[in-house]
C-alpha cells in the first residue's frame, strides 16, 4: 500500500464532493496522492517524501504553479496577459471580466477614440 | 432563463480530497445521463405505437473531452490510469465541472481513458473519458 504523502495547497480549494466547502490556502493535504496535486501546480510539498516523488525541476513547478492560478479560474488563454498584469481577476456569469487590482476602466479608449474622430 | 456561457468553465477531478481544475481544457462533453427503458409490447397489444416502460434505473454515461496534452501537469488523469482505484475504494474517484456562467454538476468517476492525437499542423491533442459511477448531481 502507498504511504502517505503531505504537500501544502497554494489556493483555497474545492473539497472533492460529496464533501461541500473549501480548504483554505495552505491547508496540509496528507495522501498519497499529494505529489498530483503538486505536479499540477496546485500545492506545494511539505515533506520530504512528498518532495521526491514530485520529481520535477523547480522550473517545471514554478511554471505549473503560476498556470494553475489562471486554470483554477478558467481564465481563457485570449485572457492570460490582462489576467497576469492584473487587469482582470476573472468572469462574472455574463462573461464579462471582474476587475483585477490593475483594472482600468474602457472609457479612456473611447475617449481616445473620439478625439482621433474630432481631429480628422 | 438564460443562456449560460461557457468562458470561465473549469473540469476538475478529486485528487486527495481536493478538487483540482484540470489544465488545456478544450471541450467537454456533458455525460448522456439516460433512463433506462425496456420493450413492453404484447401479442394483444392493439395500438400501433410501441410501448416503452423504464427500468426504474439511469445510466450515468461519460464526461469526455479534449485538451492539449502536458503529461507533465496532466498527472490527475494519468495517476488515476497508473493507480486505479480498487472497487472497494469509496469513492472511486470524484469530479465536477463548474460552468463559467453559473452552476454546476458533480459526479463520482469509476474509471478514465486517455487517448490523443499527434498532428503535423496543431499541438498534442488528448482525448479523455470518464466513466461516471453513478448519476451526476446538477447545482
Amino acid at each position: 500500500m502507498a504511504c502517505a504523502m503531505k504537500c501544502r495547497l497554494l489556493h483555497p480549494t474545492p473539497k472533492a464532493w460529496p464533501a461541500r466547502g473549501e480548504f483554505p490556502a495552505g491547508h496540509i493535504i496528507d495522501h498519497r496522492q499529494a505529489p498530483i496535486l503538486v505536479q499540477m501546480g496546485a500545492a506545494e510539498s511539505a515533506d520530504e517524501e512528498c518532495a521526491q516523488a514530485v520529481n520535477r525541476t523547480p522550473e517545471q513547478l514554478a511554471a505549473a504553479q503560476r498556470a494553475y492560478t489562471r486554470v483554477r479560474l478558467g481564465i481563457h488563454p485570449h485572457d492570460f496577459e490582462a489576467f497576469d498584469e492584473g487587469r482582470m481577476a476573472g468572469y462574472n456569469q455574463d462573461g464579462s471580466w471582474k476587475p483585477g487590482p490593475n483594472y482600468e476602466e474602457p472609457a479612456e479608449d473611447n475617449a481616445e477614440e473620439e478625439s482621433e474622430e474630432e481631429s480628422e | 432563463m438564460s443562456i449560460i456561457k461557457t468562458k470561465g468553465t473549469v473540469f476538475s477531478m478529486g485528487v486527495g480530497g481536493a478538487s483540482a481544475a484540470i489544465a488545456q481544457v478544450i471541450s467537454l462533453d456533458l455525460p448522456e445521463v439516460a433512463v433506462e427503458t425496456f420493450e413492453a409490447d404484447t401479442l394483444d397489444n392493439t395500438d400501433e405505437g410501441i410501448p416503452h416502460k423504464s427500468t426504474g434505473r439511469v445510466e450515468g454515461g461519460s464526461v469526455g473531452g479534449e485538451l492539449f496534452l502536458d503529461t507533465a501537469i496532466h498527472t490527475a488523469i494519468t495517476g488515476f490510469l497508473a493507480t486505479p482505484p480498487s472497487p472497494s475504494d469509496s469513492p472511486q474517484g470524484t469530479g465536477s465541472i463548474t460552468f463559467g456562467g453559473g452552476g454546476s454538476m458533480s459526479f463520482y468517476i469509476a474509471g478514465v481513458s486517455l487517448g490523443g492525437t499527434v498532428g503535423l499542423k496543431e499541438g498534442l491533442k488528448g482525448r479523455f473519458t470518464c466513466k461516471l459511477d453513478g448519476t451526476p448531481t446538477y447545482a
